[in-house]
């Protein structure tokens, strides 16, 4: 996650004014880091081969509500395919595919997106605020 | 006389209370809104269906914080503009304009 923006050099009630400045762009940095872990699972929704071996395995990243954001794999089982003629193909015929549904992923996009726009929005009226206040 | 000007049953010392308190309003409508989505996806579907009732919360918690936000910057705005006024009359007051 990109290190959040701090104010160390700031007096007090400035740096309590901007607070509201950081914490909205810790939120958006936190959105950003979900939306490239959707984007890679979209990315590879085909992909039969990695190098760990086996299909790719949908990842989920997962904020501890610290600012830090762990990722972790999606236990479900992917999707079988009868397909004798692909390369990844089985004794059996059968492929198996990421367990990445593109459905949920677009989904979880839109939340994402959507809760990334709260947070600049809130931004934006910290800023406004900010302004206000110097006009004083 | 200072103290009925700046002290604490004064205009100008209510006003910037209405401004700290519209700002502490706004730092914890910004934290609510940060940690709004903890996760990049609902779960599985069971987890979705369970979670369902969650994420609609969230999302009319997202709403309420939203119009919480409108109100409080209007009323930060309207504080400022009273405080902002009110320094000016002193001012004038002080400079003997008329």
């Amino acid at each position: 996650m990109p290190s959040p923006i701090r104010f160390p050099f700031l007096a007090r009630p400035v740096r309590r004014l901007m607070g509201p400045l950081q914490t909205s762009a810790e939120g958006m940095a936190l959105q950003q880091k979900f939306i490239e872990v959707i984007s890679r699972n979209i990315a590879n929704a085909e992909t039969t081969r990695t190098p760990e071996g086996g299909a790719y395995r949908r990842e989920v990243a997962v904020s501890d509500g610290s600012g830090s954001v762990e990722t972790v794999e999606d236990a479900r089982p992917g999707r079988q395919v009868y397909d004798p003629g692909h390369p990844d193909a089985d004794a059996n015929g059968f492929v198996s595919y990421p367990n990445v549904e593109l459905n949920t992923e677009l989904v979880d996009m839109m939340v994402a997106r959507r809760v990334h726009e709260a947070n600049a929005t809130v931004f934006q009226s910290a800023k406004a605020m900010l302004r206000k206040a110097l006009d004083i | 006389m200072l103290k009925s000007l700046f002290g604490p049953d004064s205009l100008t010392h209510m006003l910037r209370g209405g401004l700290e308190e519209a700002s502490a309003t706004h730092r914890a409508i910004a934290a609510r809104v940060a940690g709004a989505v903890e996760a990049s996806t609902s779960g599985d579907f069971a987890g979705q269906l369970e979670a369902h009732g969650r994420a609609q919360s969230s999302e009319a918690d997202l709403q309420q914080d939203m119009t919480a936000l409108a109100d409080t910057e209007l009323r930060y705005e309207a504080d400022a503009k009273l405080l902002q006024a009110a320094y000016a009359r002193l001012r004038s007051a002080i400079r003997g304009n008329a």
